[in-house]
């Protein structure tokens, strides 16, 4: 009986040490980033995302600092992409309160997000950036269009319809005799930055749209593979983050004809040695984006979990999320004549920004 | 003659169909010599003007003018209005629909992926036109953001009822199409007799007939065998 009752007792103790190790193996495989020293109290905001908006998002950190007496918060700029992969990573002090990305959150994303506990979230458009051609400064003109852009690109293009055929042009003549006689060199950004994203959707996508054989196929998800597989044949370069300085870079060790995808803003600040091509007619700069000639823009957007957002009583997670929505949606902020439209920011218009500043101090969520 | 005669003189002529210059002179005269017979001068008056046996011709006058002006009305319903209630003819119809960038909505439609597959015309008294428009792709993500930002700049330089009305459409479209499991499979626009619009919808997962899943096991099964003889063929 007594053996037994010791068999018994192993086998219980076997047991549970199996089931207790569980929970702890479990941790270690998807176990959340660690909460950073100063978060533990929710004194500090956490902020992550695009590098584009870095400067935008210091700004607007430095004057709460100053005039409201918040702490300084952790900013990490990692790119749009990986930005909103942590956002929607979950719930709590470990996880970013706002992420700042340079396009729209897509549907996936925000199914993403709910599926880790991230119902509720606050976005708030801030302005618009745009996006231009550049090459060095001593190369020759190249007046692109979408089409001339894509059929220079692509991995593959339309023969008849339904029939495709790898890309075979080597340079930028083949594709059009008023482009200089340079072989076709492209430097993009990286998959997981949000300016890939914005090429995808508003160039690639939108070449596509104009072409007959791409745009009759039926299924989206085809049609976008289709659309969006760039050539693999060492024509195109992809950089990573600080991607202006990495752009520069490139181009500077490349032959002529070297192109690159790029901000404006970017371009600006690296205008002696870059030079900004015109994209489908129009020479991107302040008076052509300002009044829509350039069509090549994108809305930047901050994204608040409302999870994080103390109430009246005092009741959240994190302290100074409402300081933070107030501030970035202030017509001294985000308006024609604000703080972030002089380090560069293109204002939305005023509409927009009524609307946005009263949709956010209401804490609307996205719902899509 | 004082101001005010003067003015009664000038509506009355011009009313009757006199020149007001004549009758003018007429009653100056008389009262010129009026005036002169006032001073003691001997001067002939002159007949006064005989509105009673001028009266035909001012009736004349005035049938002549209303026969022209109804003549004139005339020919105007008949070159322009009759021809705008009448139906137009099919091939001018599809000449002009055939360039359906020139209709906004059509156009928008298209960013919607919806192509133009019929047009139905009756000639008749009460003319009937309708345009059925047919699914012909799925969006993507970045389409749908296209089409918003299309649609917001047509509401921003055409903010009136019409045009408010023709962007209902599209986005009661993009509504159905976003959300839920059902999609808009065709759009009817009727323009005559009365302006209309009929979605019909159905569902995004469509279940195949019999016929069509006998054809399609059929086309698995030949690219089954196609596979397989690659593989051989491919084989050392």
């Amino acid at each position: 009986m007594q053996g037994k009752m010791t068999r018994c007792t192993r086998h219980i103790a076997v047991f549970i040490v199996a089931v207790l190790s569980l929970p702890l193996t479990a941790a270690e495989s998807t176990s959340p980033s660690p909460v950073p020293p100063e978060r533990t109290t929710g004194q500090v905001m956490y902020m992550i995302g695009s590098t584009l908006m870095a400067s935008y998002t210091t700004a607007i950190m430095e004057s709460l600092t100053k005039n409201a007496g918040l702490p300084p918060a952790i900013i990490a700029n990692r790119g749009s992409s990986r930005g909103i992969e942590s956002f929607c990573e979950g719930v709590g002090l470990n996880t970013p309160d706002i992420v700042a990305v340079s396009r729209r959150i897509r549907s996936t994303e925000i199914e993403s997000c709910r599926s880790h506990g991230v119902n509720d979230i606050v976005e708030i458009q801030v302005g618009y950036e745009a996006s231009g051609i550049v090459s060095r400064r001593d190369d020759q003109d190249y007046p692109l269009t979408l089409t001339t852009l894509y059929t220079a690109i692509a991995a593959e293009l339309p023969k008849d319809f339904n029939e495709f055929f790898p890309n075979k042009n080597m340079r930028w003549r083949d594709i059009d005799p008023e482009l200089p006689n340079t072989e076709i060199r492209f430097v993009i950004p990286v998959p997981s930055l949000g300016g890939r994203g914005f090429m995808e959707d508003r160039i690639l996508q939108g070449a596509c749209r104009i072409i007959p054989e791409i745009k009759t196929i039926f299924r989206a998800d085809v049609r976008v593979k289709q659309c969006i597989t760039l050539r693999g044949d060492g024509r195109i370069t992809e950089v990573d983050t600080p991607y202006d300085r990495s752009v520069v870079q490139t181009l500077a060790s490349s032959p002529a004809g070297t192109l690159a995808t790029i901000p404006l803003k970017f371009a600006t600040e690296h205008q002696e040695f870059l030079k900004v091509q015109p994209f489908d007619g129009v020479i991107p700069n302040y008076e052509t984006v300002s009044n829509k000639q350039y069509k090549f823009t994108r809305p930047l957007y901050f994204l608040v979990k409302k999870a994080h957002i103390k109430n009246y009583r005092g009741k959240g997670l994190v302290f100074g999320l409402r300081e933070f929505i107030t501030e970035a949606t202030r017509e001294s902020t985000v308006g024609p004549g604000g703080y972030l439209a002089q380090l560069g920011l293109f204002p939305t218009e005023k509409e927009i920004r009524e609307k946005t500043r009263e949709s956010s101090l209401r804490l609307v969520t996205i719902n899509r | 003659m004082t101001f005010n005669a003067f003015i009664q003189v000038v509506v009355v002529s011009v009313v009757l169909g006199f020149s007001p210059t004549t009758v003018l002179s007429a009653t100056t005269s008389s009262s010129r010599h009026h005036g002169a017979l006032d001073s003691g001068f001997d001067i002939k008056l002159p007949a006064p003007v005989d509105l009673v046996d001028e009266r035909p011709t001012v009736i004349g006058s005035v049938w002549n003018y209303s026969t022209q002006t109804v003549g004139w009305v005339w020919g105007v319903l008949r070159d322009n209005v009759f021809s705008w209630i009448t139906p137009p003819t099919a091939s001018s119809l599809t000449q002009s629909v055939s360039k359906q960038d020139a209709v906004q909505l059509f156009k928008l439609l298209g960013y919607a992926g919806y192509k133009l597959k019929e047009i139905n015309t009756d000639v008749g008294l009460i003319p009937y036109l309708s345009f059925k428009f047919g699914l012909a792709r799925e969006l993507s993500e970045a389409d749908y953001d296209y089409l918003e930002a299309q649609v917001e700049e047509w509401q921003r330089t055409n903010p009136g009822i019409y045009a408010s009305l023709q962007r209902k459409i599209i986005d009661t479209v993009m509504t159905v199409n976003l959300g839920g499991e059902y999609k808009v499979s065709t759009l009817k626009v009727n323009l005559l007799p009365l302006p209309d619009v009929a979605f019909t919808m159905s569902p995004k997962q469509t279940f195949l007939g019999e016929e069509s899943s006998v054809l399609m096991q059929a086309i698995q099964r030949v690219e089954r065998d196609l596979r397989f003889i690659k593989e051989r063929k491919n084989m050392p």
